[in-house]
């Protein structure tokens, strides 16, 4: 039974990345890569576990996959982007009703309820499954109890407004600490699992 | 001159009370934390707050259960200076408690000048927006604790402009929290 994993950058306040407007976060997820050395490999590490990933079908058609592929293609001896080729060869689901066919390399979609093909997902792959995709597609991974574990990167920056991951459960949750680490950079990487319910 | 401090426990959904107005979720009671907990209370600092969080704090702390759940912490905040803003307390009772009524954002100017201690503001979401907004504090300490409330009041509400901050130290302990250092970034 494999894990899903959703990673997601956070401001002090808790505030999770928007689709728009991330100028509060270390890296904007553009060139140059704005982290420290240690983050990077942190984040290259995460990659070696992962033996799928799950997309939203917005990301997917945003050009998550394509990004990725130029990253890898145009830093291709590049250490530091040792993930980027690990996207591109990685298995990939997309989740999602709407598209008839997947027009990306090694990427599947998936037609069925979120819960259903999640649920299957896990049984099959072996490896994390780890999740890309906006706060609204993580809210409803996280809101129907599929995620296993959280990795928060906060952020040195309050921003006083935004949305959450954890927005869509009115009666809270508990969590437990994995681990927590502070990087050079001014971001601290917080471990979480889903706590066992008692 | 003291450096403005902001203490604050927050949920990993950005909540410093939950819906009721509650604090005592965030009390995780460890030796290791209760340790930490106690130093921050022996740290001679001048307390601050707002009237919501001064009234909660006041009906808690001198009471004779809160001296049995933690004596030095009790003890500590019985003891400090304490100012608490609102226009419409007509007095504050608590021992060694200055109210002042208008004029916030210069009463804090003038207590920089003026005390050698810190000062330390715990919770107090009305207050903490605006000294932020004015550049005022120096430091946050933020308790991110391993829960999820759901609901509750945020702790930059009305924040018109985004803090960076700089990271200067952070540590996890074994009840789960994790406690971030930040300073405000020069402008």
């Amino acid at each position: 039974m494999s894990r899903l994993v959703l990673q997601m950058q956070m401001s002090v306040d808790g505030y999770m990345s928007a689709d728009t407007d991330i100028d509060w976060q270390v890296w904007d997820w553009s060139d140059p890569w704005t982290w420290d050395k240690g983050l990077k490999r942190r984040f290259n590490a995460v990659f070696d576990s992962v033996g799928c990933i799950l997309l939203s079908r917005k990301m997917a058609e945003q050009g998550y996959l394509d990004h990725w592929e130029r990253v890898a293609r145009d830093h291709a001896s590049e250490p530091d982007y040792a993930f980027a080729r690990k996207v591109v060869q990685s298995r990939k689901v997309v989740l999602t009703d709407k598209l008839p066919s997947s027009r990306w390399e090694r990427t599947v979609l998936a037609l069925g309820g979120m819960v259903e093909e999640v649920t299957a997902l896990k049984r099959r792959i072996e490896g994390d499954i780890i999740v890309f995709g906006g706060v609204g597609f993580a809210s409803a991974l996280v809101a129907a109890g599929l995620v296993d574990e959280f990795q928060l990167f906060v952020n040195p920056a309050a921003v006083g407004a935004g949305r959450s991951i954890f927005g869509q459960l009115p009666d809270g949750l508990q969590l437990q600490l994995l681990d927590s680490a502070a990087y050079d950079c001014g971001i601290v990487v917080n471990r979480y699992a889903a706590a066992a319910v008692s | 001159m003291g450096k403005l401090i902001v203490f604050t426990s927050i949920s990993l959904d950005g909540y410093f009370t939950d819906a009721h107005g509650d604090m005592g979720w965030a009390h995780r009671s460890d030796p290791e934390w209760d340790g930490f907990v106690a130093g921050n209370a022996r740290h001679d600092g001048m307390l601050l707050f707002g009237r919501v969080t001064y009234e909660q704090m006041a009906s808690f702390w001198p009471t004779p259960a809160a001296r049995q759940m933690a004596p030095d912490v009790a003890k500590g905040m019985t003891r400090a200076s304490k100012v608490v803003f609102s226009r419409s307390l007509k007095n504050a009772a608590w021992s060694n408690t200055r109210l002042v009524g208008d004029g916030m954002l210069d009463a804090v100017r003038a207590l920089k000048r003026d005390t050698p201690q810190d000062l330390v503001v715990l919770g107090s979401g009305s207050i903490v927006s605006q000294l932020a907004q004015e550049n005022l504090v120096d430091e946050y300490q933020t308790v991110l604790v391993p829960i999820v409330l759901g609901s509750g009041r945020t702790l930059f509400e009305g924040l018109d402009h985004r803090q960076p901050l700089q990271l200067t130290q952070s540590q996890a302990f074994s009840n789960g929290n994790v406690v971030l250092w930040h300073k405000r970034s020069p402008t």
